[in-house]
């Protein structure tokens, strides 16, 4: 393939959390029995009208303030009008000329900024499910469930960025508490538009949008599929239509679905069962304080406070619980980079063989705590911890208790081995070498320089444990 | 029927609300004016019910408790079927209730039935309904305007005591003139609108029918204000104050003659009291166009949840959506609606909506000759129909001549101005209204003006 250039934008859906929907007081729940989250507002009956949820007003305008867009103080609604059974209207409400926020950013970790051009209110439509008999039937709990869409210009340069995007954005809506962002659920979804050229110089290339991408994988897969359809089809001296397309997992592809709609087939206009939405700035104020620390900010402390690396700083805060988790099990720890380490590599671990988060957890960070801090005095090495650790996390019981129970305790006869065999690894750095290597039987050599320095003083047992340890 | 006369009735326990409900049954199967799509006489009788109880024990819920009330078919009320005159509602059962049904049934008052109306309020004869044509009860080989001529008729008939309609360019206004009774439209943010079949969003209005003014006035008190349904209300009050100085139009080419007359005479009425002062509505021609875009384009989009797919009117033929779509709505709604549907829909997708965006200008525009007027006086009184009423049949070929009723009407809507139709009088024997139109926001004084204009043209007969 010639190496033509592509120009990404995304379109982000995120689903508000809320308990009720945009215009009407039915609950969000849309995993409920189908066709049992409405009422005449978000069935569209004759005569209903719509009033705006303030809550999410409230969450737009903080997702807006955390992806450092401007809040328009005057914005309102408009109609966003077409035919489609699962829109029970025949018109979405979303917002058309003033969004409630615009001109905001995002920084990727290779420092780009991805320009976000505007962040808007709407509602969702219903889910058409189509049953075995070819019949389609309709589950309209999802009609009128809140979400904001918020839409890049067109920065990106390869799939991988508009991957890292999402994870930025699923982090932010989820610190911030705007949304639950669950790509498996359909609470976040993102849908790119891409064009290729041939030469930076060049005009940009006609667009395609891509849809039904209902995972990050799917997000990067559908990206570089269009990238390489769409060059191909320049290469070959055709022409890149103005098309929507679909993703299709199973068959790992991207099929054109339908002509892509310019905005004056939707007739926008002003929704004039609304009125403007007057954003005060004594709001703005109440959204401030409510601004959780955001994923960056808490990175760069972490690294300062912590002083972790980037990365580790990055899986500490992937999860604003997780963030939480650890610093409340970190607290009045002293020997902080040797705790820090045990809970970089075994917590994340727990989280992922258990697919749960931390809350799931069946100890408490005051638990992790103390944990930590019998490690912190060095009452138990950190073999002896992963061991207590495997037990809190079956729900067997607190860190003390187990350490008893197990009797994990470092004696004095631990203590005494630890310093000898400082001693001995310091005096025979090649063995020590050979060891690490894999040259297995020098430990039996190491462990008969011990014993022969130790002159009866330590037990063997003491001298095996701690230095299999020292040895890791 | 006035409210007064029935309540006296209950007092003096010469009628029971049963009584008089079962005499208006009887009147409306006897006169046989069509103004009914639906009788709901089940909802009615346990109301009625209730309300004579209330009577009995001397505890009425309020001054309307036991008043009969006809709702214009656009009007949702609970478990009631509500076909907006059209086919493609013809089967269809509301499930909730409009917020002014809620207030008149929580003062008591019983809904007799839903009046019959031209199809989703679009027209000036009632000519456009499914249901056929309603014969005004003044001449019965008369239309009786529209839209909400079932309602106006139900007024005239004594049918009801009170008609709640709906006023989007005259609605109300110009079946009241034809019929001979009050309508009157309050400024748009005074009365919810949630319940009613939008026609056009920006402009609807519900609008009250009565024989008099002072019971218009009552249920507006009860119907008017804040509701969390509808965020388009406004808490907007004007101070009451006397009107003074009324404006008026020397002449009005296109009316036609009895109309003048009838108009030139109320005016002398009124000048012992009030100070007349001439004054210029060159606006009104831009109105008619205004109007038409405003209204087409939001119709266009209101309509369109009519899709079959919900409620109402289905198909079962189409091989795919757009068949379904193009059943359902090419044979559910009629002529007059596809017109106006295909025309708005034009100026929406026109140029991003161009004539969309320059017909609100042009409210802008009328709006402030509106307020301009206000400046110097307190209320213009104007006709409210150019004509008298027409017979049936006679402008149903000219959508355009149709059009043209709602010249001396829309422009209070374009502006959210209130205004009030009172009968001036009559032409061989067929009334024709006057028009009192007030400052935005200014609906209580405007009625207590209405009331003394009311009281003087009573007088001089």
């Amino acid at each position: 393939m010639d190496n033509f250039i592509p120009t990404m934008g995304l379109e982000v859906h995120a689903q508000v959390k809320s308990k009720s929907k945009i215009f009407c007081r039915c609950a969000t729940d849309f995993s409920e029995k189908p066709n049992t989250n409405i009422c005449p507002i978000c069935m569209g009956f004759p005569g209903v009208m719509p009033s705006i949820n303030e809550e999410v007003v409230k969450k737009a305008v903080k997702a807006g303030m955390a992806l450092n867009c401007r809040i328009n103080l005057r914005t309102g609604f408009a109609r966003k009008n077409y035919f489609y059974p699962d829109l029970p209207k025949g018109y979405q409400i979303t917002q058309f000329k003033v969004p409630v926020a615009e001109n905001g950013f995002v920084i990727l970790s290779n420092g780009k900024k991805i320009r976000i051009r505007r962040l808007h209110i709407e509602e969702d439509t219903g889910k058409m499910i189509h049953d075995q008999n070819e019949d389609t039937l309709i589950d309209f709990n999802r009609a009128g469930v809140p979400l904001i869409e918020i839409v890049t210009e067109p920065d990106f340069e390869s799939s991988a960025e508009a991957v890292e995007y999402m994870n930025r954005i699923r982090e932010i809506l989820r610190y911030t508490e705007v949304s639950d962002a669950n790509m498996e659920m359909g609470e976040l979804r993102g849908e790119p538009n891409i064009s290729v050229r041939r030469n930076m110089g060049d005009m940009l290339g006609t667009k395609t949008e891509i849809k039904n991408l209902n995972s990050l994988k799917a997000i990067e897969k559908g990206i570089d599929f269009e990238i390489e359809r769409q060059s191909r089809l320049l290469k070959e001296g055709r022409e890149v239509l103005s098309e929507t397309m679909l993703y299709n997992e199973k068959k790992q592809e991207v099929i054109p679905m339908r002509k892509k709609e310019s905005a004056s087939e939707y007739r926008y206009f002003i929704e004039p069962d609304l009125p403007d939405l007057i954003i005060e700035e004594a709001f703005i104020e109440s959204v401030k304080k409510e601004m959780p620390e955001l994923p960056e900010e808490k990175r760069v402390r972490f690294i300062k406070q912590y002083n972790v690396s980037r990365i580790e700083s990055e899986i500490l805060s992937s999860e604003k619980s997780l963030a939480d988790f650890f610093e409340e099990a970190i607290k009045n720890i002293k020997q902080t980079k040797r705790c820090v380490n045990f809970f970089i590599r075994e917590i994340p671990a727990i989280l992922n063989s258990k697919s749960i988060d931390s809350a799931e957890l069946k100890f408490s960070a005051s638990d992790f705590n103390e944990l930590l801090r019998e490690i912190d005095s060095e009452s138990v090495n950190l073999n002896s911890a992963q061991i207590v650790l495997s037990e809190m996390s079956e729900g067997r019981g607190k860190a003390e208790e187990i350490i008893e129970r197990m009797n994990l305790k470092q004696t004095n006869d631990d203590f005494k081995a630890m310093e000898l065999i400082k001693e001995i690894i310091e005096e025979n750095p090649k063995e020590v070498e050979r060891y690490k290597k894999g040259e297995e039987k020098l430990f039996g050599v190491l462990v008969g320089l011990c014993m022969k320095k130790a002159k009866g003083s330590i037990s063997p047992a003491a001298i095996n444990k701690i230095l299999k340890e020292m040895l890791k | 029927m006035r409210v007064s006369d029935i309540i006296s009735k209950y007092r003096a326990k010469e009628e029971t609300p049963i009584t008089l409900l079962d005499g208006i049954y009887e009147k409306i199967e006897k006169d046989d004016l069509n103004d009914y799509i639906s009788l709901t006489k089940n909802i009615a009788y346990e109301e009625a019910y209730h309300s004579k109880i209330r009577h009995e024990k001397g505890m009425p819920l309020s001054d309307i408790d036991g008043v009969f009330f006809s709702i214009k078919d656009n009007i949702a009320v609970e478990n009631i079927r509500m076909t907006c005159g059209s086919k493609i509602l013809s089967d269809f059962i509301s499930p909730y209730s409009a917020t002014v049904v809620e207030r008149i049934r929580a003062k008591g008052g019983i809904i007799v039935g839903k009046t019959n109306m031209d199809e989703f309020a679009m027209g000036s004869s009632n000519e456009s309904s499914y249901f056929g044509p309603v014969k005004n009860p003044v001449d019965t080989s008369f239309v009786p305007g529209g839209s909400s001529g079932g309602s106006a008729a139900s007024v005239a008939a004594s049918h009801a005591c009170i008609s709640i309609g709906s006023d989007t360019g005259g609605s109300v206004r110009q079946p009241s003139s034809f019929c001979g009774v009050v309508g009157f439209k309050p400024t748009y943010g005074e009365v919810s609108r949630y319940g009613l079949t939008a026609f056009s969003s920006s402009l609807d209005t519900m609008g009250i029918i009565s024989e008099t003014v002072r019971d218009s006035k009552r249920v507006f008190d009860i119907i008017r204000g804040e509701d969390a349904h509808d965020s388009t209300l406004s808490s907007k009050k004007a101070g009451k104050r006397d009107y003074k100085r009324v404006g008026y139009l020397d002449a009005i080419p296109q009316a036609d003659k009895p109309v003048e007359e009838i108009y030139g005479k109320r005016i002398e009425d009124l000048k012992k009291d009030f100070e007349l002062v001439k004054i210029k509505m060159d606006f009104i021609d831009i109105s008619i166009s205004t109007y038409q875009i405003q209204t087409m384009c939001e119709t266009s989009s209101n309509l369109a949840r009519f899709d079959g797919i919900k409620y109402g009117l289905q198909s079962k033929s189409g091989k795919n959506l757009r068949e379904i779509y193009s059943a359902v709505r090419g044979d559910g709604f009629g002529s007059e609606v596809k017109r106006r549907i295909l025309i708005g829909t034009y100026f929406l997708t026109h140029n991003e909506g161009e004539y969309y965006s320059l017909s609100f200008r042009l409210r802008d525009y009328i709006a402030n000759e509106i307020d301009k007027i206000f400046e110097n006086i307190d209320a213009i009184v104007i006709p409210t129909s150019l004509t008298l009423p027409f017979k049936f049949n006679e402008k149903t070929s000219s959508p355009l001549q149709m059009h043209l009723s709602d010249s001396l009407t829309a422009f209070s809507n374009l502006a959210n101005v209130p205004a009030i139709s009172i009968n001036g009088g009559y032409s061989n024997n067929l009334p024709c209204g006057i028009q009192l139109v007030g400052k935005r926001f200014d609906d209580d004084s405007l009625l207590e003006f209405a009331e003394r204009a009311e009281t003087i043209w009573r007088e001089n007969g």
